[in-house]
């Protein structure tokens, strides 16, 4: 399981283009990849993990994203469960469902943006009036 | 057998709780006068833990979240226009779709509304004097003046008086808004930067592009000089007076502050009933006013309560007033007179419908402005409210967008990730393209027709028997002339001076669009929820529906209060109009009630 969770995160790194730690700073791992795991079931869950470990077991950043390419990317099987996965960090939903508040508010298009989700993460007072600090 | 009444009969009955509503309820309060409000929704928005329930709803909505009536639930025993529901509450008649919403709540559109709050130009009350246009009002800018200051007192708006005294808009010497104007985003900047010199011709010379704050009822900085030095102290979230004192940039405004920083009628409401005597009963739908024939005076309202929102199971009850008061919206109120058979001699009830064709310009500047932060809008390019172009097509405002483009962020993720993006490249071609996202929102006005119109039809009901709004609908050329020079005059000298790559795709309709053609040029538009005109004031009982100070010509009674009265819409967003008006209006109450 510890595994599992080491794969699934330097995967959705890889996909996202966020750092391990950017994601874990969003609290949506566990649950990410506990929605991940239901929506495969366990036989499919385990040759997806056996693909992530085989990508990530590169050490070369280009060697990684050939992987990813070959093995997960169009015309690959797994592409649609992919695509929904980095989706659902980037807009925080699932087949146009919101799996959770806390997806909602930490997706990561807006921190992609230097802005914040609508409703929630205020940026202060006045600080709309100069670029983002981060 | 009518239903009667619980016995007690009050000064005034006012139907509808909205912002007019409110600030009739507040005035007459203060001058000890009994009020009951008849809001035909639920008021679970007064409440802030169900208020918090409907921001965690907004969160939850996903694609739909931007709809204005989105978070706020779909109520069938008293149905507001929402986009998502399957059902849509207007019958849609004419050649095109009135797209305009409003929210029938305790509250009403000032739940959802984006809070920009503009007072008309002079010229918009005498439109046929100045250019040969629609009709003039029976009053005018000087008229309406002190009413605008205290409406802005009452709302708590947020501006500076330099930049909206245009337009020969004068202000009382000395005075300053309740709050400062709201910070100018980075956007604004960027598009200010750009057009500090920028002309446009349109018929009857060079005209000015600049970009100017808006006034907002947003709480902002206390201006310490307001009302002679005494100052003002921000309202904050109703129930709740801690929080919401100050905007702290949700950028939610639309469809819902998350702190009520932004105003909505609920406050004055919460004042009202400390003030004075004022009951408010939610969830009574009216649905006649009784009016006795050979005097012609309203006796009251009957109207159906409802224990269950969302269920259609009503019972009969009667409202007794001195003075009934409509103050349901444009829509609602034409809608509640032509069901009790109203007279109206003139043939204007339900006439003139107006709105605000809302055109949407987007683009990419040409370095990073940091959108998606603040309120939608804090600026706009103000200058082409008036002019003698208005003898041949539409003035208009346009409003600076701080949220990005419509349907953003999900459709650009959308399609990135469908090109099979991912890493690194996903993360900066969302980076590069959000962060340089501009919009432009061109507000055209319309002008008065009575084909555009709505009617009651009892083909046309509920399943509860509860009338439709029957919509007749179209654009005049005048409009639409008005958006052929925005989108072939306006914008491209805005983009070409400021520095932005034009990506408005008309050919794509986006929902809550319709696509409309003049001439050569085809665009779409979508309505912003400024719905105005149906019971035109005037001097003629002839010509109009109400006089001067809303009054129905045909029942001494009887007032119906609103936008509705509005003659012209002119460019501004009606609502500071319709607050100084209905302020208006509670003045005469006062002294046709005195003992």
């Amino acid at each position: 399981m510890e595994d599992r969770r080491r794969l699934f995160l330097d995967l959705c790194s890889e996909l996202t283009g966020f750092s391990r730690f950017e994601l874990e700073g969003t609290g949506l791992v566990e649950a990410h990849q506990k929605l991940l795991e239901g929506v495969l079931g366990e036989p499919m869950s385990e040759r997806f993990y056996a693909l992530a470990a085989a990508v990530l077991s590169s050490d070369a950043a280009a060697d990684r994203e050939q992987k990813i390419r070959e093995t997960l990317l169009p015309p690959a099987p797994f592409w649609p469960v992919v695509s929904s996965l980095i989706t659902l960090w980037y807009l925080g939903t699932w087949d146009g469902h919101t799996p959770s508040p806390l997806a909602y508010v930490e997706q990561l298009s807006y921190q992609a943006a230097h802005a914040h989700p609508p409703g929630a993460k205020p940026t202060g007072w006045g600080s709309w009036a100069k670029a983002p600090v981060s | 057998m009518s239903p009667e009444s619980s016995g007690r009969s009050y000064d005034v009955v006012i139907v509808g709780g909205g912002v007019s509503g409110a600030v009739i309820a507040s005035e007459l309060a203060r001058a000890k006068k009994s009020v009951l409000l008849l809001e035909a929704g639920s008021d679970a928005a007064a409440d802030p833990v169900k208020y918090a329930g409907l921001v965690d709803t907004f969160q939850g909505m996903g694609a739909l979240r931007g709809l204005p009536n989105g978070p706020y639930p779909i109520n069938l025993a008293a149905l507001s226009p929402n986009d998502a529901h399957r059902d849509p509450y207007f019958v849609q008649l004419g050649r095109k779709q009135f797209q305009s919403d409003y929210l029938r709540m305790l509250g009403g559109s000032t739940l959802h509304w984006q809070g920009t709050t503009l007072r008309m130009v002079p010229n918009d009350f005498r439109m046929q004097s100045m250019y040969g246009q629609a009709s003039d009002w029976p009053i005018s800018y000087d008229d309406l003046e002190p009413d605008y200051t205290r409406a802005e007192a009452m709302l708590g708006v947020s501006a500076n008086v330099e930049d909206q005294a245009n337009f020969g808009i004068w202000f009382e010497s000395g005075y300053v808004f309740p709050m400062e104007r709201m910070p100018q985003s980075f956007v604004d900047q960027f598009f200010d930067a750009g057009l500090q010199d920028a002309t446009v011709e349109l018929h009857g010379g060079r005209y000015p592009l600049r970009v100017i704050s808006l006034a907002t009822a947003r709480n902002s900085r206390p201006n310490a000089a307001f009302d002679r030095g005494k100052g003002y102290v921000p309202v904050g979230a109703v129930g709740n007076a801690e929080v919401g004192m100050r905007c702290q940039g949700n950028s939610s405004c639309s469809p819902i502050c998350p702190v009520q920083a932004k105003y909505n009628a609920l406050k004055t409401l919460e004042q009202a009933q400390r003030q004075g005597d004022v009951e408010v009963r939610a969830q009574c739908v009216a649905s006649r006013l009784r009016i006795d024939s050979a005097s012609g005076r309203v006796e009251g309202v009957e109207y159906k309560r409802y224990v269950e929102p969302g269920v259609q199971r009503y019972v009969s009850e009667f409202a007794r007033g001195t003075i009934v008061i409509l103050a349901a919206n444009a829509i609602e109120n034409a809608m509640l007179m032509l069901a009790s058979d109203v007279v109206d001699v003139s043939g204007q009830l339900g006439r003139n419908l107006m709105d605000h064709p809302y055109i949407s310009f987007q683009g990419l500047a040409s370095k990073p402005v940091y959108p998606f932060r603040g309120p939608d809008v804090t600026s706009g390019v103000e200058t082409l409210r008036d002019g003698r172009f208005r003898e041949r097509h539409a003035a208009f405002r346009a409003s600076i967008g701080n949220w990005g483009w419509v349907g953003e962020p999900a459709s650009s993720v959308t399609e990135l990730v469908g090109q099979a993006r991912f890493g690194a490249s996903l993360r900066n071609a969302v980076r590069d393209k959000f962060t340089r996202m501009v919009k432009l929102g061109v507000f055209l006005e319309q002008l008065p027709e009575s084909r555009n119109r709505v009617r009651i039809d009892p083909r046309h009901c509920d399943a509860a028997g509860n009338y439709l709004p029957v919509i007749d609908y179209d654009y005049a050329d005048y409009t639409l002339d008005g958006g052929v020079a925005a989108i072939s005059k306006v914008w491209p000298e805005i983009t070409r001076r400021v520095g932005i790559v034009d990506h408005t795709d008309f050919s794509k309709v986006s929902p809550g669009f319709q696509s409309v053609s003049r001439n050569d040029t085809t665009f779409t538009v979508m309505g912003p929820g400024h719905i105005v005109g149906t019971h035109r004031m005037g001097n003629d009982p002839t010509l109009s529906v109400v006089n001067a100070d809303q009054r129905s010509w045909a029942h001494p009674n009887l007032y119906a209060a609103g936008a509705g009265s509005m003659v012209t819409i002119g460019t501004a967003n009606p609502t500071l109009t319709l607050a100084a008006l209905s302020i208006r209006t509670a003045r005469q109450l006062i002294k046709e009630l005195r003992p």
